[in-house]
């Protein structure tokens, strides 16, 4: 937690464009379209995460790893987003039990989350690490943003 | 010795979901295996190996509800038995620091995977609940696979030094 919140110091220090936690509306487009572009199942939905990302980092060899950050930055603010959208969305329509799960489950996904990305630099010992942990962050909350998505849109089509 | 043993399998039994308890089919655990070999060797894409087993299993149009739980809990138990290998791999070239990191973190991906997939059932979708939880907790663990696989930069353990 505490090389989180080092990497998100980091982030504010490197990216002032995205210190104000506000995803580019240009961003949020991109890949709002590309969600309602799949049909099906959620997990064709997969495919729009990276769609910022890797175009942004495809010279990443020779990026200095603050800017490879930004990127994954970029694209984790998109998701975060459409997590909290989602997340609020499902809470409103869902009864006190549920809700109650809603939340459960939620803090149990932040927990894993934080411990599953720190991870890499319990492993790695390094700052090399900090791109990877910006990579996992921004995929683990499109993930879960499609996830919590799936129900929100479920919720949306039953009223 | 014995302290590591022990804890090993300390990490074993907490990287362990609570869904199911039976063993997998060989044949299931080697079809997957075999895939992580081949995407291994060419450096490729081991997500193709998630639904393997399950795929195939649900393409039969007989199929009631039950059994489109037991295709995904077939693929479940395979995944859940090679993250039990690469856990323990893991937990083997690491220092005592670093194992008790890797063991809160499956015992938070085990929290975290039990309360999405049960999320399915809470939510409430009648009958097919039962079949997305299976299928997320399936899906869930195979992708906990290949995120730990990638520590342990390549597959081999998984299928012996002679290649098989």
């Amino acid at each position: 937690m505490i090389r989180l919140a080092a990497l998100v110091l980091a982030l504010l220090v490197t990216a002032p464009a995205f210190a104000e936690e506000k995803p580019n509306p240009k961003d949020a487009a991109t890949i709002e379209k590309c969600i309602t572009s799949k049909t099906g199942r959620h997990w064709a939905w997969e495919q729009c995460i990276g769609i910022i990302s890797e175009p942004c980092t495809k010279d990443e060899a020779s990026m200095p790893p603050s800017e490879v950050i930004a990127c994954e930055e970029r694209e984790r603010l998109v998701w975060d987003a459409i997590l909290n959208k989602s997340y609020q969305a499902l809470l409103k329509a869902l009864e006190e039990d549920q809700q109650k799960k809603l939340r459960e489950m939620q803090r149990a996904w932040i927990a894993w989350r934080d411990k599953n990305c720190d991870f890499l630099y319990d492993y790695f010992q390094g700052t090399m690490a900090n791109p990877m942990i910006a990579a996992c962050l921004s995929r683990a909350t499109g993930m879960q943003a499609l996830y919590l998505r799936g129900f929100a849109d479920d919720v949306a089509q039953r009223k | 010795m014995i302290r590591a043993a022990a804890a090993a399998i300390v990490v074993l039994l907490t990287a362990a979901p609570a869904f199911a308890e039976d063993r997998p089919e060989p044949r299931d655990v080697a079809v997957i295996v075999q895939c992580l070999k081949q995407a291994d060797a060419k450096g490729g894409d081991e997500k193709r190996c998630l639904g393997l087993v399950s795929g195939p299993c649900l393409e039969n149009e007989k199929n009631t509800v039950p059994d489109m739980v037991r295709c995904h809990d077939r693929e479940y138990l395979a995944w859940h038995n090679i993250l039990g290998r690469t856990v323990q791999r893991l937990h083997n070239d690491m220092n005592d620091e670093q194992r008790a990191k890797l063991k809160a973190m499956q015992d938070a991906w085990t929290l975290s995977l039990k309360r999405t997939c049960r999320f399915y059932e809470d939510y409430g979708q009648g009958s097919v609940a039962g079949v997305s939880e299976a299928e997320c907790a399936a899906d869930e663990t195979g992708r906990r696979v290949l995120f730990l696989l990638f520590f342990t930069q390549d597959a081999r353990f998984l299928y012996g030094s002679d290649g098989k």
